[in-house]
């Protein structure tokens, strides 16, 4: 049986028993309250009957018209009583003792109505007065004789009322120590059999938890039965099942973990190796573009010597033919030495070891804005800057990307009357997002991926002058920055640059 | 556990029964010795009914006493028989005893068995002009005289009236009545059950009945003479514990207890049962008894029925101590 039932159990007893003892003393005084109304209507009758006597013995003493009509009011009252106390007595022997009583009083009414007949109508005979007095000792004798009968059969009511209060009083008593033993014992019992099985299997629980929690797993509490323990006996080896289980996976798991760990750690060496590998590998072709750049410029010169030395030997021998060759050749050799010449510095930023500071953004707009000034000589245009932050950064780099960026929104608004441009910025928590804006020939969108393309170009030279390094430039320095460039732009609308760089504080 | 239980139960158990033993061995109590005999002189039913049932059931056997009754047709003859000695007991009207005890017997009432104001009448013939109550003056009225039947005539007569000397008394025995009724012999009778039951059979349409249940109530008493009551008082005790057990029977088995009677006295069932009614069958002593007693003391001494002039103290010849032995409550005489 389950401890929850037994404690049931018990409160269960104690409600019955709380209940049974309310009953007993509700019928107790049930009981009660009827013995008490027997025993007022029987001593009433008693008393009636003895005031009765009194009356009789008035009227007796002296024909007393009073007494005798106070006589008969009385008589009557005794027969209320005794009907009312019918009601109420319903033993057989009080019933039996009341239809005596009832007889009695009957006879009792007759034979008092004879006497006073007796009374008034004597002298009517011959005989008349002994007579009378005959008849009057006869009849009071028998009078005295019922009144006793009365007077004992009241008395027996009178016994029985008190009988039945001692009843209800016995009923009372004994019926609440039964009750009160009753439970007692019942809770004792209920209550040691609880306690030396509750105690027994705790212990029995107690030793097998100690058992699992030395690290005995496969240890099992084996407690028998239907109650809460046997449950929870059961719930402590599925426990240990699934700690038994997840013990396992918990091994499993570190292995794994330690075999991932060391595929990281044979991973990071390898990622390690191709980086040394990779950093070989850029700086070999660095040092092969700077070499070839190099080494390019020397036939370069050549070329340009030969066609000095060509000019002087030509004299003053003119041919129109010739010298639109020789300046063709002129100028692609210029050319070639200028593309070799951004080469190099795109290949030198790449390298160059970077000088970090704090930068006044503002001053280093207006420095680049006012070295450009002799390009902008004669024409309109609308400069609008924004008060700019100070970052963080390499100053001639940054210089150097506010230059191109700045020198193209001039370049590209020249087909302009008026130019407008546009210098600003943007930010966020992690970093500032610089733009220039212009109102210049902008380019279709289709071929922003080639914008920053080392010698990429959307405008043919004939429309814009430039060698196509400078957005590469631009990129490689915002990339050495941490940053990101990209732009937005549309064929004859304009065009917008921006970069960002990281709000890194100076350390 | 279940074992501890089962040991206090046996323990339990065994203690009730050794317990029950002494109580259950009284139950069942039989006398030691051969049974202890005694004669008792009988009137005629209603008045002997717990005498005849514990005669007949064998409670006066049981409670060791061996009775050889002696039936008569009237208490006063009964009662002779014990003043003669020829009985140990009598069962016997107030009436007799008052008169034994006015006249110097030395007796004793151990207790009432019968009482009944419906048992004694005044049986009339019509073919002699009584049909009231006022036409038996001037008639010819037998009566048992000494016996509680004169003593209702005479009350009977002064209620309504009349004197002695306004009848003619007859002196019969209780069973000549009926015949000399029939007969013509007498206008009327005063007569008790039996004899008024069988005087009413055989008159028919042609008697009348007066009843006045309001100036008498006759009783039957068991009675002995002071000298053997003082010799063996225990005798008494037993003789009421068979009684009193006759009594329980009657109260439970009133249609058994009838035919018992009737059996056993020889009497038709339906005259005994026209009669039970009437009757109460207890074993009792009441304060009534003694006003009854003085009563018709008053009477005889007026009527001169008696040499006697003073009402004796009746105290002195009711033994209380044989019932108050067996069942106090049932002495209602007040001590």
């Amino acid at each position: 049986m389950q401890v929850r039932q037994r404690l049931k159990i018990n409160s269960v007893i104690s409600v019955v028993t709380a209940f049974i003892i309310l009953l007993i003393l509700s019928l107790a005084l049930y009981r009660l309250n009827n013995a008490n109304g027997k025993g007022k209507i029987a001593g009433e009758i008693i008393t009636s009957a003895l005031e009765r006597v009194a009356l009789k013995n008035d009227y007796i003493s002296n024909s007393n018209e009073r007494a005798k009509e106070q006589w008969f009011a009385k008589h009557e009252e005794i027969g209320r009583l005794l009907k009312s106390a019918s009601e109420r007595f319903l033993e057989p022997e009080d019933i039996k003792a009341l239809a005596e009583m009832l007889k009695d009083n009957e006879s009792i009414g007759k034979i008092f109505s004879g006497i006073v007949k007796n009374r008034e109508k004597a002298g009517s005979h011959a005989y008349s007065a002994d007579l009378s007095r005959v008849i009057e000792t006869r009849l009071l004798s028998r009078l005295n004789m019922r009144v006793y009968e009365f007077v004992t059969d009241g008395r027996q009511l009178l016994e029985a009322s008190r009988r039945a209060r001692d009843s209800a009083f016995r009923l009372a008593g004994a019926g609440i120590i039964i009750v009160f033993v009753i439970l007692t014992a019942t809770t004792v019992i209920n209550s040691w059999i609880m306690g030396r099985t509750i105690t027994d299997r705790i212990r029995r629980l107690r030793d097998g938890a100690m058992v699992i929690g030395g690290g005995n797993l496969d240890h099992k509490i084996d407690v028998k039965g239907d109650d809460e323990f046997a449950e929870l006996s059961d719930a402590f080896d599925v426990m240990t099942a699934k700690l038994r289980g997840l013990y396992s996976d918990l091994e499993n798991e570190i292995k794994e973990r330690k075999n991932v760990e060391k595929a990281i750690v044979a991973l990071n060496r390898d990622i390690a190796a191709r980086n040394s590998e990779l950093v070989a590998a850029n700086r070999e072709l660095e040092g092969f573009s700077y070499s070839v750049s190099h080494d390019l410029r020397a036939p370069l010169r050549h070329m340009s010597g030969f066609v000095k030395l060509l000019e002087q030997r030509l004299g003053d021998y003119t041919d129109v033919q010739i010298s639109h060759y020789m300046e063709a050749i002129s100028g692609a050799s210029k050319k070639m030495g200028t593309l070799i010449d951004d080469l190099l510095a795109f290949s030198r930023i790449a390298r160059v070891e970077m000088r970090k500071g704090k930068i006044s953004f503002n001053t280093l707009v207006k420095a680049v804005v006012g070295d450009i000034q002799h390009e902008t000589k004669g024409r309109d245009i609308i400069w609008d800057i924004d008060a700019l932050p100070d970052v963080y950064g390499d100053q001639s780099m940054l210089s150097l990307v506010l230059a191109n960026l700045i020198s193209n929104a001039v370049k590209y608004t020249s087909i302009r009357p008026r130019a407008e441009i546009r210098i600003g910025y943007k930010e966020d928590q992690e970093e500032f997002i610089f733009f220039v804006k212009d109102n210049g020939a902008g380019f279709d969108m289709k071929y922003a991926n080639k914008l920053f393309g080392v010698f990429q170009r959307l405008h043919t030279q004939t429309e814009f002058e430039g060698t196509g390094i400078g957005l590469a430039n631009v990129q490689r320095i915002i990339a050495r920055h941490g940053g990101r460039v990209w732009a937005e732009a549309a064929v004859g609308q304009g065009a917008a640059f921006y970069f960002t760089l990281p709000k890194i504080k100076e350390t | 556990m279940r074992p501890l239980l089962i040991r206090i139960a046996v323990v339990v158990s065994a203690l009730a029964i050794s317990a029950c033993f002494p109580a259950c061995g009284r139950t069942d109590n039989k006398p030691a010795g051969p049974p202890e005999k005694l004669t008792i002189a009988y009137n005629a039913p209603p008045f002997t009914v717990l005498a005849d049932i514990a005669q007949a059931q064998g409670y006066f056997r049981s409670e060791g006493l061996e009775v050889t009754p002696l039936f008569y047709s009237s208490g006063k003859a009964a009662l002779d028989e014990l003043l003669e000695g020829k009985a140990d007991f009598a069962t016997v009207a107030e009436t007799p005893i008052m008169f034994a005890i006015m006249n110097g017997q030395k007796i004793s009432i151990v207790a009432g068995i019968q009482s009944s104001d419906r048992n004694a009448a005044i049986v009339a013939r019509k073919d002699r002009g009584i049909s009231t109550a006022r036409d038996l003056k001037a008639k010819k009225i037998g009566v048992n005289l000494g016996t509680n039947g004169e003593f209702f005539m005479d009350t009977f007569l002064a209620i309504h009236g009349m004197a002695r000397q306004d009848v003619t008394i007859v002196d019969l025995k209780p069973e000549e009545i009926p015949k000399a009724l029939v007969s013509g012999y007498i206008d009327a009778a005063s007569a008790w059950s039996p004899f008024l039951g069988q005087a009413q059979k055989e008159l028919g349409d042609k008697g009348v009945t007066f009843y006045d249940e309001d100036i008498y109530i006759e009783t039957s008493n068991v009675v002995a003479t002071q000298a053997s009551i003082r010799k063996n008082p225990a005798r008494v005790t037993k003789l009421l514990r068979a009684l009193l057990k006759a009594e329980e029977f009657v109260m439970h088995h009133p249609s058994e207890a009838q035919k018992i009677v009737a059996d056993f006295r020889h009497m038709q069932l339906d005259l005994l049962g026209g009669m039970w009614a009437n009757n109460t069958f207890s074993v009792t002593l009441d304060q009534s008894l003694l006003l009854s007693l003085e009563d018709e003391s008053q009477w005889a001494i007026t009527n001169r029925l008696t040499h006697a002039t003073k009402i004796p103290n009746y105290l002195n010849f009711i033994y209380l101590g044989g019932l108050t032995s067996v069942k106090p409550k049932a002495v209602r005489i007040i001590r």
